[in-house]
């Protein structure tokens, strides 16, 4: 099954290390971003938010002299647009209108209560600062306790407490998987919560053309079309009079794929204006507005058998959601995530979980670079090296011994997921070979023990389901089910190629990986092929770029549809060449028969200037394909990753010596992508693990709002990473390719954690919670040595 | 994030930019390179009516030196210390400072009279200036004055210059060949203010002793403190002999922290201190036996 780096058939095609193309422009400083937008008339808006975490809105007062049209309250939204609600079909699940503009209360520091507009974002911010907003304080619900207190303030008044849904399972018999362990374990453990942060913040421009009654919508979006549909909804409109567009984008990572109230507002006042306006969020409405991350607890016990042998799980997980639902995703999509990846790569049979997505006073959360599985695999991972401590083997041993292995493949795991394919276990083992595992433990062992440094060999593993289709989204409640992708190909009368697709490339290179499908079925080099993408009005529809789904989804849909435009292509040539299609091959951009050959360039100029030479073959030279892939439980990705980190005893602080990652994304695309995507998630998994965090005070003011609190990962906190590949294609799609976009920020915090703990056995400490600032770091050492030695602490 | 309407004034001499300050009153701001006041007056914090731009006055970006020591201009940026483009009296403690603040592009632009005059606790010049007891030279429609950086840093973002007045330049004593340096950042990141900032100062002696020792801490309070009690239990002692743990209760004295806080935070910052100055200390013994 294993194929290793496959020589690709096509120069250009699958597998192709093919330089990405937008690089070019990018690197050039010709990206054309929403901020760059020029449109004649455009105005700046700066939106008033709120400064108080939960409180009641007494009065918005806007300045007697503002200009007509130059300040919007919720008052004058609420005939313009509905309130944005994501439903869910959970049982129970509570909704949370997320309103568009704050009318009677707020409920995190940072939701828009009102726009201002002026010719430049100074004036508007001017503006703004005029507009006078009272609010009477409520008491605030910032973390779990605070949120799970009988008598907690209510975020929302009408709800009985403050969780959205709760969700269970069990599956097998956990208690007699309990009686009959050996030994068990049971650990809490904490991934605080994150900001996003792409490069590049969010911006919308809206403008409603009064000739064309045509509403334009430029917004850095993850999901054009379906912001173009919720938008029409919302504001009572029929979608084809809106058109939505994201032009350049400097990165998402999941936050730009929810529906946000900004978009709803810019589109609804637009079109009351007879001038375009636009909002480009700015760091600090980035680090308060945007929808944030993980904000995970776990309780988990295990159970195990005496080998080594993984006999159940235990968990009970804990998601702070923040204050609303966000569309169409809901508070509880990290939760149902995490229950389903607890399990991970093992082969246990027993497991019972129960989640709840709690409802607090800070920014909404939303999908964020493996969603939900970076807190389950760090909870997960943590507790089989505890578990592997406790019986005296060496962890990647441990997890030898459980993972599902190729001969079981398809498997479905106790929580219902089908890994489709690969070899989990070989890639611990390279993993192992790759960082030299037997090095460290030696010079791990050779470190004095009066050295006030200390050395920690970690791994973690995971599985990430990629691509997934209606069925996987029905399970976990949506109220859509995503599945579908379109495409549409066309050759143009000089031979060139247009690939039109709905998903949004903001950073994946997709106008490269998207270019070389084209390649790979009609042989010429992407420069020849135009992806359009992100335009509602130019691309089929589509869902958009998230769960790591583009390559498979919209590859698949651009394979069909160019395998369809081939064979129309090969049938005009069959009857130019006067040669039967089953002889023709397409070569080096030209239709190849036994005898004689013809050039697109030719074939499409004969074709589309003279169809009257080409009889019996009917008009257009251009295919529309949508995809669904018959399986829809997705195209599993795997992956191990090995960190060795060096523990400062002093300090509490881990600096990464070593890092390896060794995975499997099926058939690759382009490796040099691949490899881009793992880096940069990798990177982002560090930040996770040692650095980021959003600090929110008692009363819900958030701590961390700009770069000088938040600290994020930069060149001097990622090592260069060793990546090894293993190449099993998916039996589930086209090409045999796995999504790839969110491995790589999986698995860090967990590897790192258990490099952490590793690093600090001899002391009893244990790296339980994320970012393992160099604070916890000493502090879990002290107290472990003061745990220790209670008495020796006395008499000194 | 967009700062405040304001009027420029880019003065191309002191009298000139002195006259200004007079005249525009407090609603007039010196700027240097900016690199403290524009994320300042971009979150709104600061919103002056005027910016009088100092950064074109060829008569700050002087260095002046003798015998006794350097004026380092005002405007003299942190990058001109760190590669040493202007002399360093103070045998590469200077140097080693600027190296450490912020990244390289800060340092192409903020200065170091623009650092003091911030006074932030956390920041490098102030507390390398006032453990090397320098002085600044501070000029108004008045006339100049010399005060002593341990006088002038009063607080967080607090000095004791009037809104009128423009540092000059900074003065800065030759650091005697018998006197040897050590410095310690610890930073969460490279490029990071720092969370603890030591300057140790001492005699040379041939042996690991620790003499006469000045040791100088940033971060710790809202001024640059200095650990008297601190000095007073090293005098005299081995360096290898004292250890991080032992000076936890010392500098807590110090500072008037409590050494036997129970939240985790303060009994972290505390220890986080002791190794910082333990680190400072080490890197002044191992530069002694360096030669
Ligand atoms: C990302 C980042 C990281 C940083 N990291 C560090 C760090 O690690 N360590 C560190 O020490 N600093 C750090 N800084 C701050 C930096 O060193 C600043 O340059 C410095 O604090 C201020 O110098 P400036 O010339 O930029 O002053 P400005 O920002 O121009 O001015 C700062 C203040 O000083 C006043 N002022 C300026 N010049 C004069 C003068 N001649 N007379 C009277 N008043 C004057 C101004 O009115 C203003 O109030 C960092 C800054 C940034 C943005």
């Amino acid at each position: 099954m294993t194929t290793g780096d496959s020589t690709p058939a096509r120069r250009y095609g699958i597998g192709a290390r093919t330089p990405r193309r937008e690089d070019a422009r990018h690197l050039a400083g010709r990206g054309s971003f929403v901020s760059d937008v020029k449109l004649s008339g455009l105005r700046e808006v700066a939106f008033v938010r709120s400064v108080v975490a939960h409180g009641r809105i007494t009065a918005v007062s806007v300045p007697d002299d503002a200009e007509p049209g130059s300040v919007w309250t919720a008052a004058d939204l609420a005939q313009l647009a509905e309130p944005l609600t994501a439903t869910s079909t959970l049982a129970g699940f509570r909704a949370a209108p997320l309103p568009n503009l704050a009318a009677d209360k707020v409920r995190y520091v940072g939701e828009p209560i009102a726009v201002a507009i002026a010719g430049t974002r100074a004036e508007a911010e001017d503006l703004a600062a005029r507009i006078t907003v009272d609010i009477t304080p409520l008491p605030a619900v910032v973390g779990f306790s605070d949120a799970l207190a009988h008598n907690a303030p209510k975020v929302h008044n009408d709800w009985p407490d403050n969780i959205f849904a709760t969700t269970s399972g069990d599956v097998g018999d956990v208690d007699a998987a309990a009686r009959e362990a050996a030994v068990s374990v049971t650990r809490e453990y904490t991934m605080n919560r994150q900001a996003v942060v792409p490069l590049e913040g969010r911006g919308v421009i809206a403008h409603y053309d009064r000739s064309a009654d045509r509403l334009s919508v430029w917004s850095s979006t993850q999901t054009p079309h379906m912001i173009r549909e919720m938008i029409a909804i919302l504001l009572g409109i029929e979608a084809r009079r809106v058109r939505v567009i994201a032009p350049d984008m400097g990165g998402a990572f999941g936050s730009k794929c929810s529906l946000y109230p900004e978009e709803v507002a810019l589109a609804a006042i637009a079109m009351k204006l007879d001038h375009p306006i636009r909002w480009v969020e700015d760091r600090w409405e980035g680090m308060v507005a945007s929808t944030q991350a993980r904000d995970h607890h776990y309780l988990v016990t295990a159970h195990a058998a005496a080998d080594g042998t993984l006999l159940g799980v235990e968990a009970d997980i804990l998601v702070n959601g923040g204050a609303y639902s966000v569309y169409p995703w809901t508070a509880t999509m990290d939760a149902t995530m995490a229950a389903a990846m607890i399990p991970g790569p093992y082969r246990v049979r027993n497991y019972r979980f129960r989640t709840r997505s709690v409802a607090a006073n800070k920014a909404p959360s939303g999908p964020y670079r493996g969603v939900g599985r970076p807190g389950a695999c760090f909870a997960i991972e943590r507790t089989i090296d505890e578990l592997a401590h406790e019986l005296g083997l060496e962890p990647y041993e441990m997890r030898l011994k459980n993972m599902v292995r190729p001969d079981e493949m398809p498997y479905t795991s106790v929580a219902g997921k089908v890994y489709d394919s690969g070899d989990y276990p070989e890639a611990v083992r390279q993993a192992a070979v790759l960082i030299g595992h037997d090095t460290w433990r030696k010079r791990q062992r050779g470190v004095p023990t009066d050295s006030r440094h200390r050395i920690g060999i970690g791994y973690g593993s995971c599985t990430e389901q990629t691509a997934h289709g209606c069925v996987e989204w029905a399970t976990r409640g949506l109220a859509i089910t995503i599945g579908t992708e379109g495409a549409r190909l066309e050759m143009d009368a000089t031979g060139g190629f247009t690939l039109s697709v709905g998903i949004k490339s903001h950073g994946q290179g997709s106008e490269t990986t998207l270019a070389q499908v084209v390649s790979e079925v009609f042989d010429v080099e992407p420069e020849h092929v135009t992806v359009i993408h992100g335009d509602t009005a130019l691309t089929p529809r589509s869902e958009g770029t998230f769960a790591s789904r583009s390559m498979v989804m919209a590859g698949g849909a651009s394979y069909g549809a160019a395998r369809q435009l081939a064979q129309k292509v090969k049938r005009i040539a069959s009857v130019l060449l006067d040669e039967p299609v089953e002889d023709l091959r397409l070569r080096d951009h030209a239709v190849v028969g036994r005898a004689g050959s013809l050039g697109y360039r030719e074939l499409a100029k004969e074709f589309l200037f003279t169809p009257d030479h080409v009889p019996g073959i009917e008009g257009g030279l251009e295919a529309t394909y949508y995809y669904r892939p018959a399986v829809e439980t997705g195209a599993f990705s795997y992956a191990t990753h090995a960190a060795v980190v060096d523990v400062d005893l002093d300090t509490g602080g881990v600096t990464l010596l070593d890092y390896a990652v060794v995975e499997d994304c099926g058939t690759v695309v382009n490796p040099l992508i691949v490899e881009g995507q793992i880096v940069g998630g990798v990177a982002q998994g560090i930040g996770s693990a040692l650095l980021e965090e959003l600090v929110y005070g008692d009363d819900g003011q958030p701590k961390s709002s700009s770069f000088l609190d938040y600290l994020l990962p930069g060149t001097t906190e990622i090592p260069e990473l060793k990546i090894g590949h293993l190449r099993t294609a998916s039996p589930n799609t086209v090409f045999g390719m796995k999504g790839t976009g969110e491995s790589g920020a999986i698995m860090p915090p967990a590897a790192i954690g258990n490099a952490v703990t590793d690093a600090l056995r001899e002391f009893g400490a244990q790296a339980n919670e994320t970012p393992m600032t160099p604070q916890r770091v000493w502090t879990a050492l002290r107290d472990a040595q003061d745990a220790m030695a209670p008495i020796a602490e006395t008499v000194s | 994030m967009k700062p405040a309407a304001f009027d420029y004034h880019r003065p191309a001499g002191t009298a000139e930019a002195v006259r200004l300050l007079s005249d525009l009153g407090d609603d007039a701001k010196v700027i240097a390179g900016g690199q403290s006041l524009l994320p300042i007056m971009n979150m709104r914090l600061a919103e002056p009516a005027h910016l009088v731009d100092v950064t074109g006055i060829a008569e700050l970006r002087q260095t002046t030196v003798d015998a006794s020591g350097a004026r380092y201009g005002a405007t003299t940026t942190h990058m001109r210390f760190e590669y040493q483009l202007v002399p360093d009296v103070t045998g590469g403690l200077l140097s080693r400072m600027a190296a450490g603040i912020g990244y390289q592009a800060i340092r192409n632009r903020g200065t170091v009279g623009g650092s003091l005059a911030h006074s932030d606790p956390s920041a490098e010049w102030p507390t390398v200036m006032a453990a090397l007891d320098a002085a600044v030279h501070v000029l108004s429609v008045r006339g100049m004055r010399r005060v002593p950086v341990r006088d002038l840093l009063l607080g967080f973002f607090s000095t004791a210059l009037e809104p009128d007045e423009l540092i000059v330049d900074v003065e800065v004593g030759r650091l005697p060949a018998s006197t040897r340096w050590g410095v310690c950042k610890t930073a969460r990141k490279p490029g990071e203010f720092a969370e603890s900032l030591a300057v140790a100062l001492m005699e040379h002696d041939a042996t690991p002793r620790i003499r006469q020792p000045r040791l100088w801490l940033g971060a710790a309070a809202d001024t640059p403190v200095r650990l008297a009690g601190t000095e007073r239990l090293v005098e005299g002692h081995d360096v290898d002999a004292v250890t991080a743990d032992d000076l936890v209760v010392p500098i807590a004295a110090d500072l008037g922290a409590d050494p036997g806080a129970g939240d985790p935070a303060a009994r972290y910052v505390l220890h986080l201190h002791a190794v910082t100055v333990h680190r400072a200390l080490r890197a002044v013994h191992e530069e002694v036996s360096d030669e």
